[in-house]
């Protein structure tokens, strides 16, 4: 099964990569290392069976699993915006069957039908900005046919409103959040590694737009963006859900991209791919662990959940770790995220850049709260509570020491891409 | 009860690894024998970028690493005997990442790796608080990483900066009042000053050992080596008014929280934010050497202060509030020994500390407006307060209820440290005549030697009179446990008529506060030194005149300076030398100036 996998990845590789306008100072095709979690999340569905219903052991689950795979994956590859458009709404359309049909959560309908209906009303005017802007080739390159006088800006903006949805932006969030807490493991992984990206990716592309633009929708948009920094950095302390906490957190790193792209620099494309990366790698871990949390002691609250220092230190130990990766320890990749964020703030106000100090600090306290209760406390009698089968831990080990590499690679790969390409404006 | 089971390996190992201290230092000086400096580069780009990541060693970074190696020695023995052995593995490993990391700070010449271990150190810190887990040093170590994280932001937004202007990250540019500013505050977290202070005293939470290294000299003094990296190479009088402010009142509130402090290592703690004020002072003096030596015996001071502060608290298990405390005649003799002369060490004749100390405190008292003096004076005072505080808390004999902890062997570590006391003073301050002059006498060393060796004749009696006297005074009945007592600080006055007589203004007011019969010995001896004093202002207020051939010779990384505008350095001995004459303090005149010449 891996190895057919593996032999389709290949395959995409043929697929021309996707050119943006500034490609030249990237070269590096992140799609291919987001979409390599396919492996991990295979093997966390065959092992892991607590998260959904006993319904899970059929095929329609694996088989629609893959699909979403399959549509990510066109829509990362895709040129088209209304390919990418098309695979999108397939891809929402199947995460929607996942959580209602095999998901034990009690507010699924809900939730499927925040996804269903952001989904909706982002999309019709994509489709309309797909049919009135000319795309040619590979990248989506513009032709203003009626798209004239002041009306542009504001239209433009609003036909991309999917993307910044599926980018969460503060007041259509709340999709993720039901989501993740409503979805399995494997598949909120997936949500946090590829769904959120496709927003990103979608922004780059249309980047280019932002040129011609004002700085209103610009400024309107970084204040949205650091006011919801804020928020769940409050917001945070008070929720014991684990996956809530962490989609929050993927929310408020990721709302950040949003100025950053729309400034339309080389250091904004840069970041972008920072953010998302980084991002990608450390939420893919923290949600499997937690998955692997919740599969052997049955509950997903942080109360409950304490002493991992003590009764396994694996969960500890990379717990810890990578809560303070996301917070920006210097040569990984947080460092450079919130450099460069810092950078481009400047460029539009610098008053911002003392809001975004304020968003950091602020970032620290769900960050040590989660750390520390989740490995501190006085251990439970051992009744309910299994520990961790090793050989379920060490086949997955190695992945992590990987992904660890990777992250700490791609930070000096994105130094050496930094020093090659002009940093200035 | 040394370490008889298996952990005793995780404790010892770090003992041996930092045991050849002075061979390796003695090691690195041979490498700069032939250059003057070395340069590491690791990844240095071929553009104008602040991402390089390269290390610096030069002879003065070489003293700040003997400090390191000379309290990571002391605390490793000590914890052997501190803690107990149930985790050592991870006690060890914490005590070398947080070493590692400290070094390389040091080393580190480009901002990016000052901020990768910046960041470090923080989180390490943390972790050394949670060693022990519960509630309070929950609480705790979420206070002392908020403010950590504070100047890790900071330093993110001066990157920030010089991403704008590469330029900047070079050492002959000027850097922007926004980059130098934030700069400026960044050191303030990490140093425990004014505004954010509060996070020291609650890490006290941690152990004893960490706090004595972590909390005392190496921490504290990577905000000072922030501003060395980026000040040092600036000739800015305007960043002395920036921290004027800041400074006198840390100095003054320090000791007022610590006078009122229950918790005897919150007392160490605020002693210290009140003491690393005080170092920053020599920034605005730019006298390097001055400050380097200074840094390094208050590290040495605070670590033996922590280290027998936690003796005392081992008798009752760790508990740190001193509503408990007690003493046992033999075996805390020596601690007290030791003790005493830790705090004598601030500010003795001839002793260690004393040169820079002295300049200091003149230094601070001039100023114009009357705030800042008698801040300055209140906090000189409220150290002798607090100090005493401490005797008189360790002093105290036991209730009936008084555990004694099972026989420990400090022997060594007692050994270890007097004989880096007595090793370090004079050679150091050898090292302080041969960088202003060319040569110096055997005869100046040899009578330093024999004052540092007198000093112990002084205190080996006053503790001696201090424990047999217990009883008669510390009774259970008097009313005044919490505060200093009365009969104590009779006692304080004989310390202080030993010790501090340049400390003005502190005898001034004990004369004031306190009640005294016109009969006693004391009163007398306070007089005198009353009258020496009040001579000693009068003249100072009458004729103030400075010292015109004082010319300091400033070695920056790079190039030499000539500093011309010494206004801070209008330097008043030679009137103490009026009041008080005798050829024993116009010697004091006569090293202070040759201090001060040029060669």
């Amino acid at each position: 099964m891996t190895s057919f996998f593996i032999f389709l990845l290949s395959f995409f590789c043929l697929f021309k990569p996707i050119t943006f306008f500034s490609s030249s100072y990237i070269f590096f095709d992140r799609s291919l290392f987001l979409l390599s979690v396919f492996f991990i999340v295979f093997k966390i569905i065959k092992n892991t069976n607590f998260n959904t219903l006993s319904i899970r052991n059929s095929i329609t689950h694996d088989v629609f699993f893959l699909l979403v795979f399959l549509s990510l994956a066109f829509c990362f590859f895709s040129c088209n915006s209304l390919i990418f458009l098309f695979w999108l709404e397939i891809c929402v359309f199947i995460i929607i069957f996942l959580i209602f049909n095999f998901s034990k959560d009690q507010d699924k309908v809900s939730s499927t039908f925040f996804i269903f209906f952001l989904n909706i009303l982002g999309s019709i005017p994509f489709i309309l900005f797909c049919f009135f802007v000319d795309t040619k080739g590979e990248s989506f390159l513009c032709r203003w046919f009626l798209f004239e006088g002041l009306i542009r800006i504001p239209l433009i903006f609003l036909s991309l409103m999917i993307l910044l949805f599926k980018l969460p932006i503060f007041f259509s969030h709340f999709w993720l959040t039901k989501a993740h807490v409503s979805a399995s493991g494997p598949l909120s992984i997936i949500l946090a590694r590829l769904m959120l990206k496709l927003g990103s990716l979608g922004l780059l592309k249309v980047s280019c737009f932002s040129l011609n633009c004002s700085y209103f929708f610009l400024r309107f948009l970084t204040s949205v963006s650091l006011i919801s920094c804020l928020f769940f950095n409050l917001l945070m302390i008070f929720f014991f859900d684990l996956k809530f906490l962490v989609a929050c957190s993927s929310i408020l790193h990721i709302s950040l991209l949003v100025p950053v792209t729309i400034s339309s620099s080389p250091i904004g494309h840069l970041s972008n791919v920072l953010i998302t990366v980084g991002h990608g790698v450390s939420s893919l871990i923290l949600f499997f662990l937690l998955t692997l949390l919740y599969e052997f002691s049955s509950s997903r609250s942080l109360d409950f959940s304490k002493c991992q220092e003590s009764s396994s230190k694996f969960l500890g130990k990379w717990i810890f770790i990578f809560r303070f990766l996301n917070l920006g320890i210097p040569p990984f990749i947080g460092f450079l995220r919130e450099l460069f964020i810092f950078r481009v703030l400047y460029r539009i106000s610098y008053y911002y850049c003392f809001i975004f100090s304020l968003a950091i600090l602020g970032s620290l306290f769900f960050t040590i709260l989660l750390v520390l209760k989740i490995l501190f406390g006085k251990k439970r009698d051992s009744g309910d509570y299994v520990e961790l089968p090793l050989l379920h831990v060490i086949m997955k080990f190695r992945f992590f020491y990987l992904l660890f590499f990777c992250r700490f690679l791609l930070c000096f790969y994105s130094l050496f891409k930094i020093l090659l390409c002009d940093s200035k404006e | 009860m040394i370490a008889k089971n298996k952990e005793a390996i995780f404790i010892r190992i770090p003992f041996f690894f930092f045991f050849n201290t002075f061979i390796f230092l003695f090691l690195l000086a041979l490498l700069i024998f032939r250059r003057d400096s070395i340069l590491f580069r690791f990844f240095h780009p071929p553009i104008f970028s602040p991402f390089s990541f390269s290390f610096y060693l030069d002879i003065k970074i070489i003293w700040f690493l003997l400090m390191i190696f000379l309290v990571t020695r002391i605390v490793c023995v000590y914890s052997e005997l501190y803690i107990e052995h149930y985790n050592n593995f991870k006690f060890s490993m914490l005590i070398i990442g947080f070493f590692l990391r400290i070094i390389f700070l040091i080393l580190s010449e480009s901002i990016y790796s000052l901020a990768i271990f910046w960041d470090y150190l923080g989180v390490t810190s943390l972790c050394l608080i949670i060693f022990y887990p519960n509630k309070t040093t929950m609480h705790n170590s979420f206070l002392t990483s908020f403010f950590n994280r504070l100047g890790d932001v900071l330093i993110v937004f001066c990157f920030c900066l010089l991403l704008r202007d590469p330029v900047k990250s070079f050492l002959n540019s000027r850097p922007s009042l926004l980059f130098l500013s934030l700069i400026f505050f960044c050191g303030f977290t990490k140093r425990a000053q004014f505004p954010v202070s509060s996070w020291l005293p609650a890490a006290m939470s941690a152990p004893t050992p960490i706090s004595a290294i972590v909390h005392s000299s190496t921490l504290v003094t990577a905000g000072v080596l922030i501003y060395q990296k980026v000040f040092s190479s600036l000739r800015e009088i305007g960043f002395n008014y920036g921290l004027i402010f800041f400074r006198r009142i840390t100095f003054f509130l320090g000791g007022l929280i610590a006078n009122y402090e229950e918790d005897l290592k919150k007392v160490v703690a605020f002693s210290t934010i009140s003491q690393i004020s005080i170092i920053v002072v020599f920034f605005s003096i730019f006298l390097y050497w001055f400050r380097i030596i200074h840094i390094i015996f208050h590290a040495l001071f605070k670590t033996l202060l922590f280290c027998s502060v936690g003796i005392y608290l081992i008798s009752i298990f760790g508990n740190q509030s001193s509503h408990t405390l007690a003493s046992d005649k033999f075996l805390n003799l020596i601690v007290s020994f030791t003790l005493i002369r830790v705090f004598r060490m601030r500010g003795l004749l001839f002793s260690s500390s004393f040169f820079s100390k002295d300049l200091i405190l003149e230094f601070l008292l001039r100023s114009n407006s009357l705030t800042f003096f008698f801040l300055v004076i209140g906090g000189g005072l409220l150290t002798i307060f607090y100090r005493a505080k401490i005797l008189v808390y360790l002093f105290r004999f036991p209730n009936l209820f008084f555990i004694s902890s099972h026989k420990k062997n400090y022997s060594f570590f007692f050994i270890t440290f007097i004989i880096i006391r007595l090793t370090l003073g004079p050679y150091v301050t050898k090292i302080i005549y041969s960088s202003y002059t060319p040569r110096v006498s055997l005869v100046e060393t040899s009578f330093m030697l024999l004052i540092v060796s007198l000093r112990f004749l002084f205190t080996f009696p006053l503790s001696k009179f201090l424990i047999n006297q217990r009883i008669d005074i510390f009774s259970i009945k008097s009313s005044i446990f919490r505060t200093v007592s009365s009969q104590g600080m009779r006692i304080l006055a004989l310390d202080l008529s030993i010790d501090h007589i340049i400390f003005k203004p502190a005898i001034l007011i004990t004369k004031l506060t306190t009640p005294l019969k016109s009969g006693t010995s004391l009163y007398w001896v306070r007089v005198f030194f009353l009258l020496t004093v009040a001579s000693v202002f009068y003249s100072n207020s009458l004729s103030e005149h400075s010292i015109e051939d004082a010319k300091v010779k400033e070695y920056s990384y790079s190039f030499n300076l000539k500093n011309e505008n010494f206004e801070c350095l209008n330097y008043t001995k030679a009137n103490i030398v009026k009041a008080l004459g005798g050829v024993f303090l116009s010697k004091t005149q006569f090293l202070l100036e040759k201090l001060l010449l040029l060669g």
